[in-house]
């Protein structure tokens, strides 16, 4: 079961998801940057050899749709970078889609495990399990100063970015996440936006992420960010309690109009959709709605998005009216009392 | 390609000069190149890597900016190239990305103190490949076994640092034997 459709996620209410991803490259191949189209190929076929006997599933990404491509970068298994790429780059993808193999995206490999829920102890093994399993049957790129040689410097040592998804509502209404954002540098953590750098943050949802990759041990990196994690959900929690009742009623009205209008919309943008999705969250983590399951709610973070509202309707919804008509159908059918 | 002058060492100078209208290219290794400086025979700029790294400072911002400043020599042009990918100091720059794994180990020199900026230090300190890892156990053992070696001699424990001596050179020379 993929991370975003799962009955445990999220039983907290401010972790939706967690997710770690390692860098590796091989020895006697360019990096991406400089690497032609023949070996391009060639390096995908290498690791198709380990992964498909695995069980995975090879997504060609020269021969998909840019719909198909966004739909993948919505679901977190590849990066908005990698969609957009050209020339041979391909995914795999085991069953549960909880692992996937970028192969030529910045990094000739990068591995990524995601989860539900504050995970990142699990997702660190089980990626670490399948790179065991590649590492010996390819010539990882290896420096014993500076560990794993990545394109970017900035990746070179543990080439590990662990990354933690995270709702935090009332530090953003009272304007906290900037200076959070100051605090968590100083430790070499990042906050970034839903689909990592560069991405705007939407719904309140953040992704904190370690921004050092080398001179630390992975459990270290694991163990920070742990960490972290543990103090912004008391620091949200502390700024819940300082909301004034007055101010409380409001945010009560917000959320139950909220809930109002995504089981009722005919026309549904995923703008709208983010702002109802913030107010009906905190709602609920406030105590004020409880015939909502969040697993389902955290679940259109992924399905209500564009690709995935093409993608799934049996109709054609490729103007935007279309689309926001589809949504509101999908948000009618997945929160109905 | 292999040095022009002693025909032995990658090149990795490549340098054009024009006289009277004339072209001619040269190929050289470095130390070919330091030594045809030194005596007058090659009148290009001085070693390019020694100037970049000082201006690895910053690694985000004039990092790149300030490389691009380089003077060129108005006589000839030098490069200094990855043996591997072909890629010079001046891509990497340009991208802020390695050519290849080798670029790493080729300009390590050069790089090094833009790494430390970027992560506080150059010391990798987490997981291993799997090839490494028996020569990574080797290597920590060793290091107990001298500090063991010191400790002993510190309390005069001379017969016990006699033995962790031979320990020692037995295992330096399986090394040696494995290396040659």
């Amino acid at each position: 079961m993929s991370w975003y459709n799962n009955e445990q996620t999220n039983p907290d209410g401010m972790v939706i998801s967690s997710r770690v991803r390692l860098a590796r490259n091989l020895n006697h191949y360019p990096f991406p940057i400089r690497l032609d189209e023949t070996r391009a190929a060639k390096l995908i076929g290498e690791v198709e050899k380990v992964l498909v006997p695995m069980g995975f599933q090879k997504i060609d990404f020269s021969g998909i749709s840019d719909l198909e491509a966004a739909a993948y970068v919505e679901k977190h298994y590849v990066s908005p970078e990698f969609a957009k790429k050209d020339g041979p780059h391909a995914l795999f993808l085991n069953e549960p889609c909880n692992l996937s193999v970028m192969v030529n995206e910045e990094d000739h490999l990068r591995i990524q495990c995601i989860e539900p829920s504050l995970s990142l102890q699990e997702a660190f093994r089980t990626a670490t399990d399948l790179e065991e399993h590649l590492d010996e049957a390819l010539d990882f790129a290896y420096d014993e100063n500076l560990g794993y040689l990545t394109q970017c410097p900035t990746n070179l040592g543990t080439g590990m970015r662990a990354s933690v998804m995270l709702f935090l509502p009332a530090l953003t209404l009272n304007g906290y996440m900037d200076q959070v954002g100051r605090e968590l540098s100083k430790v070499g953590l990042t906050v970034r936006g839903m689909y990592g750098e560069g991405s705007q943050s939407q719904g309140c949802i953040y992704q904190i992420s370690n921004q050092i990759c080398m001179g630390l041990t992975e459990e270290d990196i694991l163990k920070k960010l742990d960490d972290a994690v543990a103090q912004l959900k008391d620091l949200e929690k502390q700024s819940a309690d300082q909301i004034r009742p007055g101010r409380k009623e409001q945010l009560k009205d917000a959320a139950l109009r909220a809930v109002g209008l995504l089981r009722s919309a005919w026309l549904m943008s995923s703008a709208e959709f983010f702002k109802l999705y913030a107010d009906v969250h905190f709602g609920m983590n406030l105590g004020f709605i409880k015939d909502i399951s969040l697993s389902k709610l955290n679940s259109l973070l992924v399905q209500a998005m564009p690709a995935m509202v093409t993608l799934g309707s049996k109709q054609d919804v490729r103007d935007e009216t279309s689309r926001d008509r589809e949504r509101a159908r999908l948000l009618r059918e997945t929160l109905a009392s | 390609m292999l040095c022009q002058n002693c025909k032995k060492n990658t090149a990795t100078i490549f340098y054009e000069e024009t006289v009277n209208g004339k072209t001619s290219s040269y190929a050289l290794c470095h130390e070919c190149a330091a030594k045809m400086r030194a005596e007058g025979k090659l009148k290009d700029t001085p070693d390019l890597s020694d100037t970049i790294g000082s201006l690895f400072g910053n690694p985000f911002g004039d990092l790149f900016g300030n490389f691009m400043g380089i003077p060129e020599a108005s006589t000839g042009v030098q490069k200094t190239v990855c043996p591997d990918c072909g890629c010079d100091l001046n891509a990497i720059s340009q991208t802020g990305m390695a050519g290849c794994p080798t670029c790493y180990t080729f300009f390590m020199e050069s790089l090094q103190p833009m790494i430390r900026n970027i992560h506080g230090n150059t010391r990798h300190t987490g997981r291993i490949p799997l090839r490494f890892k028996a020569r990574k156990e080797k290597k920590d053992q060793l290091a107990q076994l001298k500090k063991e070696l010191n400790e002993a001699i510190k309390h005069e424990e001379f017969e016990k640092a006699a033995e962790l001596r031979d320990q020692i050179r037995s295992m330096e020379n399986e090394n040696r034997s494995e290396s040659a």
